[in-house]
């Protein structure tokens, strides 16, 4: 009975160019990239009678923006149900306050800082009538904290970013200016 | 279990003036949980950070760890008349009734996280506020606020010059500052404990010294 053996490791293929495969020859020389022996010029292979420069499957855009989607959608959502399991636990603090709203303005917040793909983000409520997105790109942080209050229609926004745990920017102003506040330092940094 | 005493203020002591050895120690914050952090930052989370009151950036109440250990962080008053009592503030001289075993009570979920005094006391970030001249700069400050249940009270306070900034800011002006103080808080906070024991104490700096 012959037991069965594990797969081998599939290892990454050798691209071979066609150029490399036309200079071997049958006296043992062995071509560094294969380590195969070569092959007289008149023996050449039927596929390889055309150059091939791509050797790996060619996606258009539309198919690697869809990937992108999906990658950015998949951290939208376990973001939201993260803030979600939260704001359930501790929804005491936001008596008096549509729930609606709040997931409103924290799921806008949220996914205009996975635009610009942070390395980690999160989302959380505060005993301060108020919820913290925070978002950091390597060893810069931001926090986008909104305030709610039912006087008021447009809640009130604060952002501060850190560097290596000092704060480095910190700036109020109603939910509105300080999502383009953010997009601005986003934009403007990316050029 | 007995209230433990080393928690308490005796007759002899003195409220701790401002040294700057105290740099080198750290303020222990109390959280009722023990799953502090945050899984994606690994920052403490906001809600252990602050707790929603009016008079939390006069008073962010905190305690020296020395005397006071992590096991301490356990204890919570009991709510009621003899809380309200235990929380007051303690006079220098005065005695303080021992607590009954049924006016406070031992969590067995807490958790706790430290500030370098030092980091508080150099907070490096006083806020601009304009508006208020010509007391402009928010500071941070660590004062020892013994209460009667205990002496190892601290309190960090952000004040306008003399002023409360609950009297002399706008309401957005405080959420500026809220949010300026709570990311300065999130980012120092130290979680992991496992290498910081408990400093002593000199007697010296709270107890009355005979001649």
């Amino acid at each position: 009975m012959i037991a069965n053996a594990p797969l081998p490791k599939l290892e990454p293929p050798l691209y071979i160019h066609a150029q490399d495969i036309q200079n071997w020859d049958l006296n043992g020389t062995r071509v560094p990239q294969t380590g195969s022996f070569s092959y007289t010029n008149t023996t050449s292979f039927s596929n390889l009678s055309s150059v091939q420069v791509n050797v790996v499957s060619q996606w258009d855009k539309e198919q690697i923006k869809a990937q992108l989607v999906r990658y950015v959608t998949q951290r939208l959502n376990h973001v939201k149900a993260l803030f979600h399991t939260r704001f359930e636990a501790d929804k005491k603090i936001f008596e008096g306050i549509e729930h609606g709203k709040v997931f409103g303005f924290c799921h806008v917040a949220i996914e205009r800082m996975l635009t610009f793909f942070p390395s980690k983000i999160t989302a959380d409520v505060t005993m301060d009538v108020s919820i913290v997105v925070q978002a950091h790109w390597g060893n810069v942080h931001f926090a986008w904290e909104t305030f709610f209050d039912p006087e008021e229609e447009i809640p009130y926004s604060t952002l501060n970013i850190s560097h290596n745990k000092c704060i480095i920017y910190s700036k109020g102003g109603d939910f509105p200016q300080v999502k383009k506040e953010f997009e601005q330092i986003m934009i403007s940094s990316l050029k | 279990m007995p209230y433990p005493e080393h928690l308490l203020p005796k007759e002899n002591y003195l409220k701790i003036t401002w040294r700057p050895e105290l740099c080198n120690l750290y303020l222990l914050r109390s959280a009722p949980s023990s799953d502090l952090t945050d899984s994606e930052t690994g920052l403490v989370r906001d809600i252990f950070i602050t707790d929603g009151s009016r008079e939390q950036l006069k008073d962010f109440s905190t305690n020296l760890l020395g005397v006071f250990t992590y096991d301490n962080a356990a204890l919570e008053w009991v709510k009621g008349e003899r809380k309200t009592y235990f929380t007051s503030e303690w006079e220098e001289g005065s005695t303080v009734d021992v607590p009954l075993e049924t006016e406070f009570s031992v969590r067995e979920n807490f958790g706790c996280f430290l500030y370098p005094i030092g980091i508080l006391h150099h907070y490096p970030q006083p806020v601009s506020i304009a508006r208020v001249a010509p007391h402009t700069e928010a500071r941070c400050y660590v004062c020892h606020t013994p209460v009667k249940g205990n002496f190892w009270h601290f309190s960090v306070r952000w004040m306008l010059g003399q002023e409360d900034v609950e009297v002399a800011l706008t309401k957005n002006e405080r959420r500026d500052l809220l949010s300026l103080v709570k990311t300065f808080l999130r980012n120092q906070a130290i979680l992991d404990l496992k290498d910081i024991e408990h400093p002593a104490i000199p007697e010296s700096w709270y107890t009355k010294q005979s001649a």
